[in-house]
């Protein structure tokens, strides 16, 4: 069980949010917002993207290995 | 002195909005995790899309000075805002140590009997300021807390009978599986965004008390991003222990079971707010789970982890209670 160990996502998501935080502070908090919002949605997409990817090389080398 | 005073409200607020997002975002996603239906990664990403949303959206609409409905006096909080910083400060130390143990609790009742806790100190003080505890609203507070569990574990065991007979006429059950699944995790997602709408507005009423009095541009909507941001370091850093209490802690759920168990306690939870009273989602949630439990009789459930998250609920809104206390004492004394 992982208490304060923090994963790599974890800790970009930590960031964006902060960041998200001053640009809502500095400016409409809307912006803030929404940065993270795009930034959260962007990085999921990319990861689901490269899973995708990976799995697809792990079927393609699974299938050969068979043949 | 009136900024720095703001400067610790406004960390003291943002410490309970972290409480918040560590210790409650088991409620909004444990089921949807324990069943399997979503990943820990997945659940938490979910969370910082919703509370923000929640927190932009309507935040603002719930932003009132803390204790309004406790504590009656001449807004006594606004007079003396290093009260309600220390107020805040005793009810986050109590839920930390409990995130750190994994039990959910609910950081509204630590808040409340922080509250109570100052308000008893600050009636000690008359020349001070004038403040006294509406022990009348109290009492029904706590008498619905009491009751929230066994509302939601009888619900809970309801909606599983409704639902277990025609589905064991069901022919392809991956399907209604996959539909339960989807309706825990859009319930989940509901109940992130309830917490940036609602809870974030109590996690900063001592930031707003305090700079109400600033001269600041959009103060009410920065205090919610602000809460909101709190909300969502805590779901990320330091969520996972009493997301796993939740889980798989009492009892292992599946699609149904954890349907069953967020649909209990989200009726149980509305149910209350019809009536006025605020009670907690945690309690709801884990009263939901128990009873599905119950279905099997007591035996699939862990006993242990129930009595203990529990004496959890009991000694939250009571340590919160002393330690606000003789912290208020402190400062009218000083």
């Amino acid at each position: 069980m992982s208490g304060m160990t923090l994963e790599y996502w974890q800790i970009t998501y930590v960031l964006a949010v902060f960041i998200g935080l001053l640009i809502g502070w500095i400016s409409n908090p809307w912006f803030g917002a929404a940065f993270i919002w795009i930034f959260v949605i962007v990085v999921e997409a990319l990861s689901f993207q490269k899973k995708k990817r990976i799995e697809k090389v792990r079927a393609g080398t699974q299938g050969a290995s068979r043949a | 002195m009136i900024e720095l005073v703001a400067l610790a409200a406004l960390i003291a607020s943002f410490y309970v909005a972290w409480n918040i997002g560590s210790n409650n975002t088991g409620n909004a996603m444990g089921t949807a995790v324990g069943a399997n239906v979503l990943s820990y990664r997945r659940a938490i990403t979910l969370m910082v899309i919703f509370i923000p949303l929640g927190a932009a959206l309507e935040g603002y609409k719930v932003m009132k000075p803390v204790g309004t409905q406790i504590i009656i006096g001449n807004n006594p909080f606004s007079v003396l805002p290093q009260v309600a910083a220390a107020a805040m400060v005793s009810a986050g130390i109590w839920v930390t140590i409990q995130t750190k143990r994994g039990y959910p609790v609910s950081v509204h009742q630590a808040i409340i009997g922080a509250l109570v806790g100052a308000g008893l100190a600050m009636g000690m003080f008359p020349k001070v300021v004038t403040a006294q505890v509406n022990w009348l609203r109290l009492v029904k507070i706590v008498g619905a807390w009491a009751l929230t569990p066994f509302t939601a574990a009888f619900f809970a065991f309801l909606i599983y009978r409704i639902f277990e007979v025609p589905i064991r006429r069901v022919k392809a059950p991956e399907k209604l599986n996959l539909i339960f699944g989807l309706s825990v995790v859009m319930s989940g997602c509901y109940v992130a965004y309830t917490m940036g709408a609602n809870d974030v507005g109590t996690a900063m009423g001592a930031a707003y008390a305090v700079s109400s009095g600033l001269n600041i541009a959009n103060i009410v909507e920065k205090l919610a991003l602000l809460g909101a941001i709190g909300v969502a370091i805590g779901s990320l850093t330091y969520s996972r222990r009493t997301l796993e209490t939740v889980g798989s802690g009492i009892m292992p759920l599946g699609p149904l079971t954890a349907f069953a168990a967020q649909l209990g306690a989200a009726l149980t939870v509305h149910m209350f707010t019809q009536f006025g009273f605020p009670v907690s989602t945690t309690e709801a949630i884990i009263g939901g789970i128990t009873g599905v439990g119950l279905i099997g009789g007591m035996a699939g459930i862990g006993r242990r982890k129930l009595r203990d998250i529990v004496m959890a609920w009991i000694s939250t809104p009571t340590v919160s209670l002393i330690l606000t206390f003789s912290l208020t004492s402190l400062i009218l004394l000083v």
